[in-house]
């Protein structure tokens, strides 16, 4: 299975500035230190071996997309966030080379960042495509509708001319889709969250986005370390720093570095993927917040290591 | 968990005794809150000596941070001291060492409190 990440930003899809382009390449050019390259292929390889991921590439800038493949035939896709229009893209032209066109959607939530890129979806056009929706909300048909309206798009979503199907989920209920076993945990979130634990050919990936970890009560984490039990992939919200999350941040529902390795080591699961970035923080900042997270895993491990990993667009991780 | 407390100067100084995770954050708490709570009747600081403390988890780390709110409409100031390199770290990674002031020795923090 392969874990592919569309869309790793939180709240907002943010654009790199010339500036920080003009940083990259003056990094580049002191690394470099006027060294002759023999050819273009000397050129890749300098530049995906020597440089630190900051100078070479970039975290990127759209919101919430992360798709599970391989599992089956269908597409598994958790939330549209603005990264969802490029996997739109590719997945035509995965169908176009036989894959099938369904096409399924767990929800994290409904907040703008999550849906927006639905209405840019190339997929939903096709008459012969079959949409389904999962989610704990029982509003999600409505807020896709909704931000399709006239005053806010110029494409109703019943122009649209796929099949769809909406399925609420409850917590502690297991659904099968595609190929996958699913369990879904209610989190704390404004109008509530749903992180997803997907089980699929003897591997499990956990999806936890924008969730808010209340650590006085003791009973929601044991839940949260419940569904992170043994789990091969946790992406997780680690948007904020501990000190901002318990303090000005409070209750804005996110979680941060510290957190998310804590319950990870509890969990005893084998990999973290921070997710949900920070939309001031530029490449730099989130090296730095990585590389701080690896540090304080290393710092608190009692057993096996936990790897952090830092997702990115663009980012596929192999289970 | 192990505890010990001292006073001096009418500052309260508490010696927490071991890592705080969450086998033993809750009991944490409910010591230090009182303490904050002691230091403001006899008003003084309240000074954590981490000393014996080799780590801290999130919920190590919440539990200070209830002190410092509990403190913050009193007179009390928290000063932190004692700390192995692991523990400035953590201090770091999170973002608590912005939040609470740290001093490199019990005298240094005892000499702050004498100076305000």
């Amino acid at each position: 299975m392969l874990v592919r990440f569309w869309g790793t930003r939180g709240s907002l899809p943010t654009a790199m500035r010339s500036s920080e382009v003009r940083g990259k390449l003056i990094g580049a050019l002191k690394a470099a230190n006027g060294r002759h390259f023999q050819s273009d292929t000397d050129i890749g390889d300098f530049v995906d071996n020597e440089l630190d991921f900051p100078i070479r590439a970039t975290y990127g800038g759209a919101s919430s997309c992360v798709e599970l493949d391989g599992a089956s035939d269908e597409y598994l896709v958790c939330d549209m966030g603005s990264g969802l229009r490029e996997f739109g893209l590719d997945a035509i032209r995965r169908s176009r080379d036989g894959r099938g066109k369904t096409y399924n959607f767990f929800m994290s939530h409904l907040h703008w960042d999550h849906i927006m890129g639905f209405p840019f979806f190339v997929p939903a056009f096709d008459p012969d495509v079959t949409i389904r929706i999962f989610g704990g909300h029982k509003t999600i048909e409505q807020a896709l509708r909704r931000q399709q309206e006239k005053i806010s798009f110029p494409v109703p979503f019943d122009f649209l001319k796929a099949r769809f199907e909406f399925t609420t989920l409850v917590p502690g209920e297991m659904a099968e889709v595609a190929g996958c076993r699913v369990e879904l945990i209610r989190q704390h979130h404004d109008n509530d969250s749903y992180g997803y634990r997907f089980s699929c050919n003897g591997k499990s990936v956990v999806y936890s986005t924008d969730s808010e970890h209340k650590l006085e009560d003791r009973i929601s984490i044991q839940r949260f370390v419940e569904i992170f039990r043994d789990a091969d992939l946790v992406v997780m919200d680690t948007m904020y720093s501990l000190a901002d999350a318990m303090s000005m941040k409070a209750d804005w529902g996110h979680s941060s570095n510290v957190v998310a390795v804590d319950l990870c080591h509890r969990a005893k699961a084998k990999r973290l993927a921070m997710f949900h970035h920070e939309p001031i923080f530029d490449d730099n900042t989130i090296r730095k917040i990585h590389l701080d997270t690896i540090r304080y895993e290393e710092l608190m491990r009692k057993e096996s290591a936990l790897e952090v990993l830092c997702a990115y667009d663009g980012f596929e991780v192999p289970l | 968990m192990n505890w010990t407390k001292d006073i001096r100067q009418g500052n309260i100084i508490v010696f927490p005794g071991e890592p705080v995770d969450h086998e033993n954050a809750e009991d944490f708490e409910s010591r230090l809150i009182p303490s904050v709570k002691e230091a403001s009747r006899s008003g003084g600081s309240l000074i954590i000596d981490f000393h014996d403390v080799d780590y801290m988890t999130s919920v190590g780390l919440r539990a200070l941070m209830m002190a410092a709110k509990e403190a913050e409409p009193t007179s009390v100031k928290i000063l932190v001291t004692g700390m192995n390199e692991t523990m400035r770290e953590i201090f770091h990674i999170s973002g608590f060492e912005k939040l609470f002031v740290i001093h490199e020795s019990l005298e240094s923090a005892l000499d702050a409190t004498a100076a305000t």
